[in-house]
Parts: C-alpha cells; sequence; structure tokens
C-alpha cells in the first residue's frame, strides 16, 4: 500500500516536470531549440547539413535589338521544339526563332491578303502553318499559303459578321484538326465546323474576355480548357468531356491568367501566379514544378501569355508588362546548384493584399535566391478588419514576435511608433531618400527619423464649376450651394460623409485625429444641407433605387457618372493611377472645367516599416529599399501613385494604347475613354507633385460619426443632440489614449 | 515499547504530509505557470514607464487613475456589480428554494433555468435586437420609443441580460448548498413548532451561508462575460453607462498600451482581492 502511493507521488512529479517542460520557451523565444517565428511549411531549418538542392531559375531572355521594338503579331511552337515569333516590320513580316539558346532570323513568309493585320500564326494538326488577321472592319481572316506562295483563305463563312452585327467571330483560340476542320473558340464558347463552315458541335467553356484565351489547347483528339471553374478534357471527335482535373491552387488562382499547355505525353502543364503544376493524363494532384512566388512570375505587373516546354528541358514563358505593353520572354532552367528552398526567409505582414508589396517581393526574389519573401496576408479582398485579426497581430508584436515588415494600411502606425514596436527606415531609404516627394517624406519625419513611409499615394480630386469645387472644399459654402443640379446626387449619407471628411480633413479634423464640437456642428449641418438638396438619406429602400436611378453605390467611378449625366454639379474620385483619371478628364473636357487635387491632401497606401524586433533586420532593410526603388515605383498596379518623383515622371511619358467605357443598364449613357494626352498626363502627375496633406481619417472617430448622426440626419433628432452623443463617445476614444 | 509507537506514527505522518505534497505539485505547477507567473509579468509590465527601454516606475498607475477613461469604466463597472450581483444572488436563490421544494417535475425546471446559460453570446444577441431594436417587441408591446441598445436604458438592459443567462448556473451552486443540509435539522426544528420562514432564516441562510463565498466569486467572474454581450450588441463605443473596464482593456490592447492594460489589471486585482480576503477571513474566524 505504501509503496502505491510512493509510486503514484513519483508519477505525479514526473507529470509536474513533463508539463513545466513542455510549457518551456528558452529565452532566445524558441521551443524545443527551433524558431517559430520563423517556422513555415517548406522553410529548411539553419545549418543544416544537406539540405535538399536544385530548383529552375528564371532568366530574362532579351529579343534581339532590331525586333525588340517591333510589335509580335504572332508566335508558335515548331515539332523540334523552336518558337517562331512573328514580328510586324516596315519589310512585312519578320520571324525569328528561338530554340532555347539564341534567335535565329528566318526567311519572311508570303504576305497575306491584302488589307488584313495578322495578329495569328499556329500550325494545324495536318502539319500546316495557318494564319489569322482582322480587316479594316474587324472582321477575322484565316488562311494558308499553297505551294506557290499564294495565300488560300479559309472558312470566311464562319468569321463573317452575322446580320445586324458590325462585326464577325473573334477567335480566342483556333485550331485546324486533321481532318481539315475548323475549332474556334470565342469568348463565350467553342465549337467544332466542317469545311462547309457548318457548326458540328458545340463546347462549353468559362467566358473569358481579351481576345486571346491562353488556358485552352488542343493535343491529339482532345481540346483542354476551362469550363465550370475546373479544366475539362472535351473528345473532339464528338464534342463529349472525356475527364476533368481540378484547377491548380484553386483559391488563389485567377484562371484567366492561367495558361495550359501539353506535356507531349497526355498530360497538362497549368502556369498561374503561384507556379507551374504538371499533371499526368488522368492525374489527380499537381506538382509544382517551379515555385512562382520566387521568381517575377507572380509579379503582379506582368501577365503570362504563353509557356512552352523546351526540347532541353526548360521552359519558356512569355509575358506582357503592365506598364510597358512590351512582351518579355523568360527562360526557367534546373539549377542542381542552389537549394531547393532559399533558405533565408523574410515575412511580410499585411492585413490585405497589396500588389506593390507583391511586386517588391518578386523582385526581391528574383534578386536574391537565397531569400524567400514570405507574405502573411491576414484578411481576404471583401473581409472587414476585425478586432480580433489586430489583437491576435499585438500578441505577436508584444512577444517580440511577428513578421520582420510590417505592412501598416489600417493598424495603429502612430500607437506601434510609441511603443517602441518600430524601427527607424533611415538606413534603409538612405540611397533612395532624395527622389521621395518632399511633401510626403517630410510628413513622417521627425527628429531625423522615419519610422513608417507610404510607399504609394492616392488622390482626392474634385471638378465640376468653380463655384461647385468651392462648395465641396469648404463646409461654410457647401450648405449654402443652392445651384442646379444639386452639388450632390443621390447616394448614402455614409459615402458623402465620408468623401466629405476626406477632401476637407485639414480643416476638420484637430492634430491629433480629434475634431471639436464646432467643426463637428459645421461639417454635420453642411452635409445635411447639401444632402437634403441632392435626395441623399441614410439608407433607400428598394423603391428608392429605382426612381432615383441609384446604381453602383460606393463603386469608383460613380461620382464621375452621376456628374458626367447632370445629376450633380461636382464629381470627385480618389485618384490611383492616371488609368483611373481617364473618366474625370473626359468628363472635365466635357463640362469644359478642370479637375483639381483636394486642398492638396493626399491618402497614404502600403504604409511600411520595420518590425524592431525582427532578426532579419538586414533582409527587412533590403525589402524596404526595393520597394521605393525603379522596379516597383515605376510600375502601375493601380493602387496608387509612386512617391519616388523620377517615377512619377516616367508615368508622364507612358504611351498606351488602352481605351475603357462605362455603361448603364437601362439607360442611354455611355462614356468612353482614351488613354490621356501627354499634356493631361502632365497636369495629373503635378497635382500629385505638388500634394502635402496626408488624410488618414482615424475609423473608429469616422464609424462614431456616422453612427451618431443617423438620427439627425434623417431628421429624427437636432444638431445639438447629435454632436453630444458623437462628442462624449469621441471624448471617450481620445482619453482612453491619453 | 510506547515510545517506538508515537516515533512510528510521527514518521508515518510525515511520510504522508510529504507524499501530499508531492500529489498537490502539478496543479501548484499549472497555477504557478498559468496564474502566478503571467500575474507577475503583469506586474513588472506595469510597473514600466512607456517605451521597452524606459526605466521603472509608478507613472503609469498616476496617469491611469487620473485617466477619464479609466474613471468612468470603473464607476461603471462598480455600479454594474452593485446592482447585478445582490439581484443575480437573491433571483437565483429564489429559484433554488422553488426547485428544492417542488420535488416533482424538478429536472424539467433546472433544465429550463439552465437554457439561457447554453445559448450562445451571438444568439442571444440577436434575441435582443428583435426584442430591445427601436421596432422591437418591448417598445411595440408597451408602445415605447426608448432607445434601448444605445440610450442610458441600455444599462438596464444589461443587468437584465446578465441575471437572465447566469441565474440558472447560479441556482446550481444554491441547490448544492441546500441538498448538503441535513434532514434532521428540518425535522427537529420542525418538531420544535419552527415554520416555513422561521426554518429559512434560522437553518437555510445560515447553513447555505457556507457556500456563499464561492458562489459570490463565480458570480464576480461572470459578470465580467457580460461584456461580450454589451460588445457585440452596442459596439465598441457603447452607451457611456454601460462601458466597461472590458471596453476600455480591449482599446487599450488593440492600440498596444500594455503598460496601461496591466497597471489597471493590477488595480482589479487588488480591489477585487480585498473583499474576498475580507470573507475568507471573516469565514476563518467563524463569522
Amino acid at each position: 500500500m505504501f509503496r502505491n502511493k510512493r509510486i503514484l507521488a513519483l508519477m505525479a512529479g514526473i507529470l509536474s516536470v513533463t508539463l513545466l517542460g513542455g510549457c518551456s520557451l528558452s529565452a532566445s523565444g524558441t521551443k524545443g531549440g527551433k524558431d517559430l517565428s520563423a517556422e513555415t511549411e517548406n522553410s529548411v531549418p539553419k545549418g543544416a547539413a544537406n539540405p535538399p538542392k536544385g530548383r529552375y531559375m528564371e532568366e530574362e531572355i532579351l529579343f534581339p535589338e532590331e525586333i525588340r521594338n517591333m510589335t509580335q503579331c504572332g508566335r508558335v511552337q515548331r515539332e523540334d521544339g523552336t518558337i517562331a515569333f512573328y514580328f510586324e516590320s516596315s519589310e512585312g513580316i519578320a520571324v525569328y526563332s528561338y530554340d532555347g539558346k539564341e534567335f535565329k532570323k528566318q526567311d519572311t513568309p508570303a504576305p497575306g491578303p491584302e488589307g488584313i493585320k495578322m495578329t495569328q500564326v499556329f500550325i494545324g494538326q495536318d502539319g500546316v502553318t495557318y494564319y489569322g488577321g482582322f480587316d479594316k472592319e474587324y472582321i477575322f481572316h484565316l488562311w494558308s499559303l499553297d505551294a506557290a506562295g499564294q495565300a488560300q483563305e479559309l472558312f470566311s463563312e464562319v468569321f463573317k459578321a452575322k446580320e445586324g452585327m458590325d462585326y464577325g467571330q473573334i477567335p480566342d483560340y483556333i485550331q485546324i484538326l486533321e481532318n481539315g476542320d475548323l475549332l474556334l473558340s470565342l469568348y463565350s464558347g467553342a465549337g467544332v465546323y466542317s469545311q462547309d463552315g457548318k457548326q458540328r458541335f458545340a463546347i462549353a467553356q468559362d467566358y473569358m474576355w481579351g481576345g486571346y484565351r491562353s488556358s485552352a489547347f488542343l493535343a491529339d483528339n482532345n481540346y483542354l480548357t476551362v469550363s465550370n471553374e475546373k479544366i475539362v478534357r472535351y473528345d473532339i471527335t464528338t464534342g463529349q468531356p472525356s475527364g476533368e482535373f481540378e484547377i491548380p491552387e484553386k483559391n488563389t488562382t485567377d484562371y484567366s491568367e492561367m495558361t495550359l499547355f501539353s506535356d507531349g505525353e497526355g498530360g497538362i502543364y497549368a502556369s498561374c501566379r503561384s507556379g507551374l503544376y504538371h499533371t499526368t493524363e488522368n492525374g489527380t494532384i499537381w506538382e509544382q514544378i517551379i515555385d512562382g512566388t520566387l521568381n517575377y512570375m507572380s509579379r503582379p505587373d506582368f501577365y503570362a501569355y504563353q509557356f512552352y516546354k523546351m526540347q532541353d528541358g526548360s521552359f519558356t514563358g512569355l509575358y506582357q508588362s503592365g506598364s510597358s505593353e512590351q512582351l518579355m520572354l523568360f527562360k526557367y532552367t534546373f539549377d542542381e546548384t542552389v537549394a531547393a528552398v532559399p533558405p533565408e526567409i523574410l515575412t511580410v505582414y499585411a492585413l490585405k493584399e497589396n500588389p506593390t508589396v507583391r511586386q517588391a517581393a518578386a523582385v526581391m526574389q528574383k534578386n536574391n535566391p537565397q531569400v524567400r519573401v514570405e507574405l502573411r496576408i491576414a484578411l481576404g479582398e471583401d473581409e472587414k478588419v476585425t478586432e480580433d485579426v489586430v489583437r491576435a497581430l499585438n500578441t505577436e508584436l508584444l512577444n517580440k514576435k511577428g513578421a520582420d515588415v510590417l505592412i501598416l494600411d489600417g493598424l495603429p502606425a502612430k500607437s506601434y511608433q510609441r511603443k517602441g514596436i518600430l524601427a527607424d527606415l533611415g538606413p534603409a531609404l538612405q540611397s533612395v531618400r532624395g527622389e521621395i516627394l518632399p511633401g510626403v517624406l517630410d510628413d513622417y519625419e521627425s527628429n531625423g527619423q522615419i519610422y513608417y513611409l507610404p510607399a504609394r499615394i492616392t488622390m482626392p480630386v474634385v471638378s465640376g464649376s468653380e463655384e461647385a469645387k468651392d462648395a465641396l472644399l469648404s463646409f461654410d459654402k457647401m450648405s449654402t450651394y443652392e445651384g442646379t443640379p444639386p452639388l450632390l446626387s443621390p447616394s448614402l449619407y455614409e459615402d458623402v460623409l465620408r468623401n466629405a471628411a476626406r477632401l476637407n480633413y485639414s480643416q476638420l479634423f484637430n492634430e491629433d485625429g480629434s475634431i471639436t464640437d464646432e467643426n463637428l456642428r459645421r461639417y454635420l449641418t453642411s452635409v445635411k444641407a447639401a444632402g437634403d438638396r441632392g435626395s441623399v438619406k441614410v439608407s433607400f429602400t428598394e423603391e428608392d433605387i429605382e426612381r432615383l436611378d441609384i446604381v453602383n453605390r460606393g463603386v469608383t467611378g460613380r461620382w464621375n457618372a452621376d456628374y458626367a449625366k447632370n445629376k450633380c454639379a461636382s464629381g470627385t474620385e480618389n485618384l490611383r493611377s492616371v488609368e483611373d483619371s481617364m473618366f474625370a478628364l473626359v468628363t472635365a473636357k466635357q463640362k469644359n472645367t478642370e479637375i483639381e487635387s483636394a486642398n492638396e491632401t493626399y491618402i497614404p497606401a502600403a504604409m511600411i516599416g520595420i518590425n524592431a524586433s525582427s532578426q532579419n533586420q538586414k533582409l527587412a532593410e533590403m525589402f524596404v529599399n526595393i520597394l521605393f526603388e525603379k522596379d516597383v515605383q515605376d510600375a502601375s498596379l493601380s493602387d496608387g501613385f509612386p512617391v519616388r518623383s523620377t517615377s512619377l515622371d516616367s508615368w508622364v511619358d507612358t504611351e498606351k494604347s488602352y481605351i475603357v467605357s462605362y455603361s448603364e443598364n437601362n439607360s442611354d449613357f455611355e462614356i468612353e475613354a482614351e488613354w490621356p494626352v501627354k499634356k493631361d498626363r502632365e497636369l495629373i502627375i503635378n497635382l500629385v507633385k505638388n500634394l502635402e496633406t496626408p488624410a488618414v481619417v482615424d475609423e473608429t472617430i469616422m464609424q462614431i460619426i456616422i453612427d451618431g448622426s443617423k438620427d439627425y440626419l434623417s431628421d429624427k433628432e437636432t444638431v445639438e443632440g447629435a454632436i453630444q452623443t458623437i462628442g462624449n463617445k469621441i471624448g471617450l476614444y481620445m482619453a482612453e489614449k491619453e | 515499547m510506547e515510545t517506538k509507537s508515537v516515533f512510528t506514527w510521527q514518521k508515518k505522518s510525515r511520510v504522508k504530509r510529504k507524499s501530499g505534497f508531492v500529489f498537490l505539485l502539478p496543479s501548484f505547477f499549472g497555477v504557478l505557470m498559468f496564474m502566478l507567473f503571467p500575474f507577475g509579468d503583469t506586474v513588472r509590465r506595469s510597473l514600466m514607464a512607456g517605451t521597452e527601454d524606459g526605466g521603472y516606475g509608478l507613472s503609469v498607475y498616476r496617469d491611469i487613475l487620473s485617466n477619464q477613461a479609466f474613471r468612468l469604466a470603473s464607476v461603471n463597472t462598480i455600479r454594474f456589480m452593485a446592482v447585478s450581483l445582490p439581484l443575480l444572488l437573491l433571483i437565483s436563490f429564489l429559484f433554488a428554494l422553488l426547485v428544492y421544494h417542488f420535488t416533482r417535475k424538478q429536472s424539467f425546471f433546472k433544465t429550463v433555468l439552465m437554457l439561457p446559460a447554453a445559448i450562445p453570446a451571438a444568439s442571444i444577441v440577436l434575441l435582443w435586437r428583435m426584442m430591445f431594436c427601436e421596432d422591437g417587441i418591448v417598445n411595440q408591446l408597451f408602445c415605447l420609443n426608448t432607445d434601448w441598445i444605445f440610450g442610458p436604458e441600455s444599462f438596464f438592459v444589461l443587468v437584465f441580460a446578465y441575471v437572465w443567462k447566469n441565474a440558472g448556473y447560479q441556482m446550481l451552486l444554491w441547490l448544492a448548498a441546500l441538498y448538503g443540509i441535513s434532514d434532521e435539522l428540518y425535522e427537529s426544528a420542525r418538531v420544535d413548532g419552527a415554520g416555513s420562514l422561521q426554518r429559512l432564516f434560522y437553518i437555510t441562510v445560515p447553513q447555505v451561508g457556507q457556500a456563499f463565498g464561492m458562489i459570490l466569486f463565480l458570480a464576480v467572474v461572470n459578470s465580467f462575460k457580460a461584456f461580450r454581450e454589451a460588445y457585440i450588441v452596442s459596439g465598441a463605443y457603447p452607451n457611456e453607462r454601460i462601458y466597461l473596464l472590458q471596453h476600455l482593456f480591449n482599446h487599450w490592447y488593440l492600440n498596444l498600451d500594455i503598460q496601461k492594460m496591466s497597471a489597471a489589471a493590477v488595480l482589479l486585482a487588488v480591489i477585487i482581492s480585498v473583499p474576498i480576503f475580507l470573507l475568507c477571513r471573516n469565514k476563518a474566524d467563524g463569522v
């Protein structure tokens, strides 16, 4: 009995020690000798004796000098594995072949039918080279060359404009089958046509706009395409599906950007931003061949056109740059000497996906193959920032863990700075400091130190008559504006309040972000006065929405559209790029007015800071530096203007053939805008260069104002009542910070 | 011979005591690891004078004691406890007495009274909104135009919600105490001619008083959970009458004001410990 008790007591002791052992953390914040903060699925332990080696490395292949600036009009991979590129030259079509090592000039093919601009080349299953292109009426023509080099037009019945249409079928993928039939893929579906031009059967596939379907190919009797968000294999002799595959990395892959190509043995290669994948003929899993996050495949300003497997086992990817619209070639060769997974890891935390940050990650990894940049995105695109997310991050930061680099959009940056969470960015910005817009840099520099800095800025602009613009930028004038049409179009008070706060940030808020009762009164009464005249409401019924023609609430361009439709006297937008300004510029020209910035205020974006507790300070500094370097700042990613002045200049010089149009259902209203001329681009960029006041409206204060003013704005309460409610809550909020 | 026997008894007693301590070790280490060490760290952080590289001092305590938000939250929390705790203890005790005396369908009543505690907070919030929103059941039923959720009346809704949710659980604790009273006491009181009220005040109340300390302690702990409902219904900045300490702690944590939060937590622990300590001492003294 006594012995049993002893044994039990011993076991209790062991249990206690085990419990303590399991909970123990060494002083360096490691568990069992392993660094938790750096632990990732693919990470290789530092100092591992024989880390696995070998991965595909990326190398840019420059087109020969003489064709670099020519427009490409087709490309085709031949049976010997070489790729033939077709360029428009002054002497006709120039052809260069690339075998994975070098370019060779080829014989110029005989010209096609007169007046047709060539856009496609492909080799049919019968081994014949076919060409395609559009005439001036935007009708597609398909032809091949006979033995004498004469163009023979084919399937003209299929492509001609149908009755009542002023353009014909626009193929996004096209092939000639072994029996001479035509496989034609259009944006809404595909079909096989017999030689007399009659459709034999239709093939279902997902809608895809853009004129070029990279996610489709024909191999033997199989046509592979995307249908119902799956890769489906159709038997081209019957039109029936014969197999289907999940899209690799389905949750993150935008399949309109995915390219598919055959492995020649029945299997499929699929490339997307996350990498290149392969599956066998009836495979169910995808093997990742190339990790796209480690190279330019994940660059947001690059769009993959096509991928090819070369005969030496390497891969070649053809990309288009969104900034310059130029085509670029990258070669991926397996290198046995480099580590399979980069041994150094830099973690970057952001609440939301950010293209500029992703661009910097791609550039950094490309230039530093030993580094893996791991982006930790806390929320999906449509998810709201919740306190739980910030709390989880704070717990990490409090324990001196967390990501090495923090993207502070939506986070309490000032508080982090005060608590010593952020490190000085000075060393990281040393080489780029002189390039950053002084109006922006000065706002974030104190005592020679910078703890956080935006890599992008957006610019609120107003347009309309001088009187209307003044009314938008001054509460006193807003409340007395009585012009026709009214200053504001029917919309939600929440949007109007947010917009007015953004436009009048400096006259509304104190330096600490609080608001005086007097300013609050002017703000609320002015917004209500203008809102009442413009049928602005706290909420709308379905009937209201139809009667007042309220569409696309909250969508960019909405106000401009109302302004363009003469429903209101002013237009406001938050511009993020030259592309964004196209509608605003066209509308302003139509109205014979000019757009201007809102009291030189800007909204910071991609705000970056370095975690002072990071063990990778040097890498973090390198990342910050890259974020402000040319490669990242020059790219137009629709998330804001660059803060580097030379990058802004490069945006002025960028020429594009880019047209956007806006139309509404059940309305004749339509607006079309072309890429702005240089003078207009200069106007926009000069406005950006003169911005000097950051407008970061505290979301808590904004929400208190929105909630507290609802009753006043819907005539259920006096303004004094609203001011008291809002004032009390804001007072409490500010007191918490004291 | 007698001497040897005493010696053996003393030795056995020492061994028993020692083995008792070994059995206590797991829970002792648990308390040490998960309660005392973190609390020690909280005290340390509360004494830090701002940023990590700053020195130590009591400045944070001075700051929070003069902080308007802290004062308001403290007053509100104390007011909430002062109103809701006696109410909860009284109502749950009455429920317990009813269930104890109605032996038929006892388990049914227990289940019904426990149901609110089993309903998830998110569902309760939906129920409150239906009942207390501007066009809610309460306003329509009594032809009122009261803002029960965002107005000053939200305090009463919070008290009601707390009592409603916790009355069942507290009732079970009271019931356990009631079942612990010997039937012989009641029987002899009856023989002596004591009526129901006399039995209640002279037997039941003094007897369950033994368990009162623990029941009160659990009620206090549960009162902090009322924040969850207040937060989900009225948001981060509710009417200032239901702005509780947990609202403030939550915001301080989001702002990484750890020093302030730690100091406030230490103060709170001291304030709560004093009555519990007094209660325990009184019990030890047999008062």
